[in-house]
């Protein structure tokens, strides 16, 4: 049974580089194919090595996501907030260093793991059903934050407007993940588009060792200590979300700060969600969905779960800077506005061929939005509303 | 194109396409949807019953062979009264998720 269960955390290691690289390919695609497949195929397959590989997949994904969204603007949800240090970071020629930074919150939020899980043994269980009857409440003071905290109030209340309407359009039609197209287009198409359009030209990037001090990651990573057991049961909310929150509850935060932030933010609220997911049966997370279809877990699940988050950050971790190295040293000498258009070549088919024409009618107008934002110069946050007034509408009480 | 032109060719084409997506749904919005509480099938036409729903859905097109007593389906078609009973002329069925 070991045996079988270092193999799928291997093969889901192999899927997680896939997704993590590739722009448009989430974890939670290919666990709904793995679902899929499984409810199609009448072989049994033992449940605790599928939960194996989807956490292992989705653990790697957290590492290696932000190389994309660095280095060719293409974030998902989690990465959105990336984009724009991470390409300043790009254009300065150091956007290696970028990698690293987000790779020292990544590896630092598996040990932060250590430390929440047994407070939220402790009182997750108790407070979640305070938290479900405050929940549209709650949403609703996190949204009107996000919009007040930008100096364009104008548009931002449009953008975030907007994006709501997009998103309770979005997900009251029959399309096949209507996410994807969404989110494809909020962040992705758009912010590549937008780096056509300013015809950005990527300077010789450097790669020596990265300077930094401890007390340096102190402040991102009690930020996210505080936030991310939040936004891993909170519907609606992002990594990128929580990083904005907790960036204001801690104080202000450097460049360089940020970006372990939404390192350390992406990999906790990912792994906290397979523990909420046993200890109140919520999955917030794509991937913890996914499971709670297969398996109802138990402690001992949980002790795999935890030997495979660590195992697989252990595989990442270098070769997420292997990976990023050989880029770097690269993309100088790629005609940078050409691997764009291929990305959004990309993008398009996967999104065709996942969601169909109404995919493509959801990706023009998202992309759109996601122009607009850019254009009108608020933060690309916003865009969450299509998200957060969905699940506002949602919980709010009848 | 200076940037305000682009920003209202934008804004424009998000309305619009806001619009297109509110109204879409209603002309391709399912009937129904629920899980299957039985089949029952006969020479010409099949009857599915749905769990805690009162409506029959007959179907007159060959039955889709994934459809089976506890999958959850999606009825496209035109819901109609007969002898006092509601019951839905399915067009399409499909299934919205693999048990």
């Amino acid at each position: 049974m070991i045996f079988q269960i270092i193999i799928a955390i291997l093969l889901g290691f192999l899927l997680g580089c896939v997704t993590g690289l590739i722009p448009g390919i989430h974890t939670n695609l290919i666990s709904i194919i793995l679902l899929s497949l499984i409810g199609l195929t009448s072989t049994q397959i033992d449940p605790i090595l599928l939960v194996a590989l989807i956490v292992s997949m989705a653990t790697t994904h957290t590492f290696l996501d932000f190389i994309p969204s660095i280095y060719l603007g293409a974030p998902d949800e989690d990465t959105a907030l990336s984009v724009l240090p991470g390409h300043e970071f790009l254009l300065r020629g150091q956007a290696h260093e970028a990698i690293i930074l987000t790779l020292i919150g990544s590896a630092s939020a598996i040990i932060l793991l250590l430390i929440i899980i047994p407070i939220l043994f402790i009182i997750l269980p108790f407070a979640i059903q305070y938290i479900e009857r405050m929940m549209a409440w709650i949403l609703i003071w996190i949204s009107i934050f996000l919009v007040t905290d930008n100096k364009k109030r104008a548009g931002s209340i449009l953008i975030f407007a907007l994006a709501g309407f997009l998103g309770i359009s979005t997900l009251g039609t029959s399309t096949n993940e209507p996410l994807l197209p969404l989110l494809t287009g909020l962040f992705g198409t758009s912010t590549i588009l937008y780096s056509i359009k300013t015809a950005t030209k990527i300077p010789i990037q450097t790669t020596k060792s990265l300077v930094f001090s401890f007390k340096e990651t102190i402040k991102p990573l009690i930020t996210t200590l505080l936030v991310s057991p939040i936004c891993s049961f909170l519907p609606g909310l992002g990594s990128s979300q929580a990083a904005i929150i907790g960036s204001k509850i801690t104080g202000k935060l450097d460049k360089r700060q940020f970006l372990i932030l939404l390192g350390s933010i992406n990999t906790l609220v990912l792994t906290v969600s397979f523990f909420t997911l046993y200890l109140i049966g919520k999955s917030r997370t794509g991937s913890a969905n996914a499971i709670s279809q297969l398996i109802q877990l138990t402690p001992s699940d949980l002790i795999t779960i935890s030997i495979t988050i660590i195992s697989v950050a252990l595989l990442s971790i270098p070769l997420t800077i292997f990976i990023s190295k050989q880029i770097s040293k690269n993309i100088h000498k790629m005609n940078y506005s050409y691997i764009s258009k291929i990305t959004i070549l990309i993008l398009i088919a996967v999104t065709f061929i996942v969601s169909g024409f109404m995919g493509l009618l959801i990706l023009l107008i998202s992309t759109a939005l996601g122009l607009l934002c850019t254009m009108i110069g608020v933060r690309k946050s916003l865009l969450m509303g299509c998200l957060l007034i969905p699940t506002i509408l949602y919980y709010w009480p009848m | 194109m200076d940037n305000l032109k682009l920003q209202k060719l934008l804004l424009i084409l998000i309305f619009l396409g806001i619009f297109i997506l509110f109204i879409l749904p209603e002309i391709g919005r399912p009937i129904i949807t629920g899980e299957i509480a039985r089949i029952e099938e006969k020479e010409k036409q099949t009857k599915i019953y749905l769990t805690d729903k009162e409506i029959t859905i007959i179907l007159f097109d060959s039955l889709n062979n994934n459809l089976e007593t506890g999958r959850t389906i999606k009825v496209f078609g035109k819901e109609e009264t007969y002898r006092g009973q509601k019951q839905i002329m399915a067009e399409k069925i499909t299934l919205v998720k693999l048990k």
